[in-house]
């Protein structure tokens, strides 16, 4: 077969499987560097996969195809790729278990990654899994060294998990739902949970500046959770989640926590 | 259809997106440390660069002449233009087996250098950038330097006036360079290195007294005092003792020379002791030799020695000596490594061929090649970049018993690995060998910079053992291709398995090429465990073809498939192979 035809036929027979043989390729050759290093560490793959990468960031922001991007510099680019994946890398770790110390190196380290990677962009999301896979590396790398195990033992649940939060749109609907069941809630509750989520404060904390028990804010705070859960994957059409939670979508929970009005 | 996520994981997730969607302070920007960072490290691979053949006009060549015969290394500076030239180097060094590397200039002296002395073959390395600098480890690390002195100097930036000169790390540079030698870094100079002190250089190593670092004066006072012949003490074979002081220390078999020529010989081998040629009993405390070594690492002085160079009077005596004192050693122990001949380490394996060797340096094992893999594992952990890849993967090959040689298996399985292996679990179990081969097989075809971690990766093989499974390493190609795809997915520097199925795919494409569908089938199988045991998903969710071939492409797929299912009633490579094993 002639090699020029090797690349559609790979695309063929792969369905989605495999984005194109530039992948193939540029795969193997890291792993040709790396079975087989002709030079020292220091030019090793990442080297290269590193000015590949870079050259790719720089074709995407229009460098070269004068684009209004065309004069971004490579560290400009850079910032740009980061910003718009680090809360996805960043929240990814956070619900993989990583702690807030943690959570800053291994973003940074994800990223350096993959920088140095010979990673294809094609798009968005496959770049976000990408990124996911390298930041969960890592993370396990960090539980490895300190000999501990990750909170989440399954990770591929997790992924899972977390691939249907994110879905195409890197979880923007999820909180676009979240934001509009957080506004049916009770004042009250919605003051435990901005304290508790977007303040972390302690739960006795809570109890202490609202003047309610730590078992009340506790059971205000589990009431909530449900309420979002159930409001949020209802809007989302989660099938299971009005099958298994109880909330059949439109009729909306019966609870107090939350009005249906406003979610 | 995709099952539901665990009710907890879907908690989780709102928990995150809680926090998110209500975070009180903004979330954290890291682009731009991102930024810095990467650019710093540009910076830094950059600076590290090795050295390009042509830099300009100026050129300077540091070479390294080592004679076989006299074993005898002398780094000569040559300038081009009105300097000397590689042929006038060459002319005066004699007709010596010559490497040598070309190097570029600064704008002013020689700005740096690094002469290796090797007791076989010199290499040199010499390093000198368009902007003076450093020699620095990355500059050597591709160089493969024999074992021998290596003589480190930097003469930098003392014209140019920045960046500041300092003092080359010798003792990092003899870890990163495998060098068996001692390296002798010496600081900033006026002068450039001339031809003169290049022929005066010594092939012992040289140390002044005082604490670390060495100045220049101090190779020169070394250079003048030293005797002029004392090349002439190597004799063949050039057995030098620092890597057998830092690996194995062999207490007696040391020759000890002073600067000032006051040399230090062996006329015996007496543990504890060595003896002058004076006949000087000279005391060799038991803790010494510990202590030596890790002078020889740090190039730290050691309390009441001035001088030390290491070399060995090989003198046949001194040989049996040896092969004794090796014999005695191997008795409590299951192989060393030492820098001895090829020769040597025969008579003292006493049958066929060492377990490995390469220069002068060999591992020497008793006939328990798993001890002798378990060793190497523990030296190679210690010091990796001393280990020879090539020679570790033949040690790997040697030491552990063949499967199935016409299918180029690397290794038995020794007994069924329970299948439940956690894969988060900080110590692993499972036989010695899987882990010792996986550890250098990695490192034999891997990365060094990968190899402390490649124990680790013994655990996903345990993992895929379980005995109704095809069973990961059954050829060496899927081995090396599932070490090298972990790893580099470790790292984060490759889409996880890419590697290790471009590597497959490659490899099986080929026999198919070379008519070999049933090698080609056998690798098939081990990818998507070994995609699996990395939690990877698959690409492709609807395999096609039959499960082991749901990674290939088409093509791929479709030859394979012509062979194995000819009938085209649906596949089943693991059935298939499991008759065709029988």
């Amino acid at each position: 077969m002639p090699s020029s035809e090797q690349p559609p036929r790979a695309l063929e027979g792969c369905a989605r499987g495999f984005s194109g043989f530039h992948a193939t390729a540029q795969g193997y050759s890291a792993f040709l560097l790396a079975v087989n290093p002709p030079y020292p560490p220091s030019t090793r793959p990442s080297e290269r996969g590193s000015a590949r990468h870079i050259a790719r960031l720089d074709r995407t922001s229009g460098a070269g195809a004068g684009g209004p991007a065309q004069s971004e510099t490579t560290g400009a680019v850079i910032e740009r790729l980061v910003r718009e994946h680090q809360d996805a890398v960043r929240t990814y770790l956070v619900f993989l278990g990583a702690n807030g110390d943690q959570v800053d190196d291994l973003v940074q380290e994800t990223f350096l990654s993959f920088l140095r990677s010979t990673f294809q962009e094609r798009d968005s999301a496959s770049t976000r899994a990408y990124l996911r896979t390298v930041a969960r590396n890592h993370l396990l790398k960090e539980y490895r060294r300190a000999g501990s195990r990750p909170p989440s033992q399954d990770l591929d649940a997790a992924e899972h998990a977390w691939e249907e939060y994110e879905s195409d749109d890197g979880g923007e609907q999820f909180r676009s739902a979240l934001q509009l069941c957080m506004a049916g809630l009770r004042d009250d509750a919605q003051r435990v949970l901005r304290l508790r989520y977007g303040a972390s404060t302690p739960r006795a904390t809570i109890a202490e500046r609202l003047g309610m028990s730590e078992a009340g804010v506790k059971s205000i705070i589990v009431r909530a959770r449900r309420r979002l859960r159930e409001c949020v994957e209802r809007r989302l059409g989660w099938s299971d989640a009005s099958e298994g939670l109880g909330g059949n979508p439109g009729s909306g929970p019966s609870g107090h926590v939350i009005g249906e009005g406003g979610a | 259809m995709t099952p539901a996520p665990a009710d907890a994981l879907r908690e989780r997730v709102l928990e995150v997106a809680l926090s998110e969607v209500l975070r009180a302070t903004p979330a954290p920007d890291y682009a731009a440390r991102v930024r810095e960072r990467w650019e710093r490290e540009q910076q830094e691979r950059q600076r590290s660069a090795p050295p390009r053949a042509s830099r300009g006009p100026r050129r300077l060549a540091l070479v390294a002449l080592a004679t076989a015969a006299a074993a005898t290394v002398i780094a000569t500076a040559v300038w081009q233009g009105g300097r000397p030239t590689w042929e006038d180097a060459a002319g005066a060094l004699g007709a010596a087996p010559m490497i040598a590397a070309t190097v570029g200039l600064g704008p002013t002296s020689l700005p740096a250098g690094v002469a290796a002395f090797p007791a076989t073959f010199g290499v040199v390395l010499a390093n000198l950038d368009v902007e003076p600098r450093v020699v620095e480890l990355s500059d050597i690390g591709q160089i493969e330097l024999g074992p021998g002195a290596l003589l480190a100097f930097e003469r930098g930036a003392d014209a140019a006036g920045a960046p500041p000169p300092r003092l080359l790390d010798g003792a990092a540079l003899v870890r990163a360079t495998g060098s068996a030698g001692l390296a002798l870094a010496i600081g900033n100079s006026p002068a450039p290195l001339t031809l003169a002190d290049a022929g005066a250089f010594r092939v012992e190593l040289a140390r002044a007294t005082g604490p670390a670092p060495l100045r220049v004066g101090d190779l020169e006072r070394a250079l003048t005092e030293a005797p002029t012949k004392a090349t002439g003490t190597f004799g063949r074979g050039a057995l030098l003792a620092p890597t057998w002081l830092t690996i194995e220390p062999l207490q007696g078999a040391l020759a000890w020379r002073s600067v000032q020529g006051q040399r230090i010989a062996i006329d015996r081998m007496v543990e504890g002791e060595v003896v002058d040629e004076h006949g000087l009993m000279v005391p060799l405390e038991p803790a010494l030799s510990t202590e030596l070594a890790g002078w020889l690492r740090t190039l730290a002085p050691i309390p009441g020695v001035d001088e030390l160079t290491v070399t060995m009077p090989f003198e046949r005596s001194v040989e049996d000596e040896l092969e004794r004192e090796l014999r005695r050693l191997l008795a409590d122990r299951p192989a060393l490594w030492v820098p001895v001949s090829r020769e040597l380490a025969r008579r003292v394996r006493s049958h066929g061929e060492p377990l490995w060797w390469r220069g002068a340096h060999a591992v020497v094992a008793r006939s328990d090649s798993t001890a002798a893999l378990a060793v190497a594992r523990e030296w190679w952990r210690a010091a990796p970049e001393r280990f020879d890849t090539d020679a570790l993967l033949a040690l790997a090959e040697r030491a552990l018993p063949p499967f199935a040689r016409e299918l180029d298996v690397l290794v038995e399985l020794e007994a069924p690995v329970a299948p439940t292996v956690d894969p988060t679990a900080p110590t692993r179990s499972g036989p010695d060998a899987d882990r010792d081969l996986i550890a250098l097989v990695a490192l034999a075809r891997g990365d060094g910079r990968f190899a402390g971690r490649a124990l680790e990766l013994a655990r996903p093989l345990e993992k895929l053992a379980y005995p109704d499974a095809l069973g990961l390493v059954q050829t060496a190609e899927s081995l090396r291709a599932f070490v090298a795809s972990a790893v580099l997915a470790e790292q984060g520097l490759m889409d996880p398995w890419e590697g290790a199925r471009a590597a497959l795919i490659e490899r099986i494409e080929q026999l198919l090429d070379e008519g070999q569908p049933e090698a080609a089938a056998m690798i098939a199988g081990p990818l998507d465990e070994a995609a699996r045991a990395l939690g990877l998903a698959p690409y492709d969710p609807a395999p096609m073809g039959g499960p082991h071939l749901a990674y290939f492409p088409h093509r791929v797929r479709e030859r394979t498939l012509a062979f194995i299912d000819p009938a085209g009633d649906g596949p089943n490579v693991s059935e298939w192979l499991d008759t065709w094993q029988r």
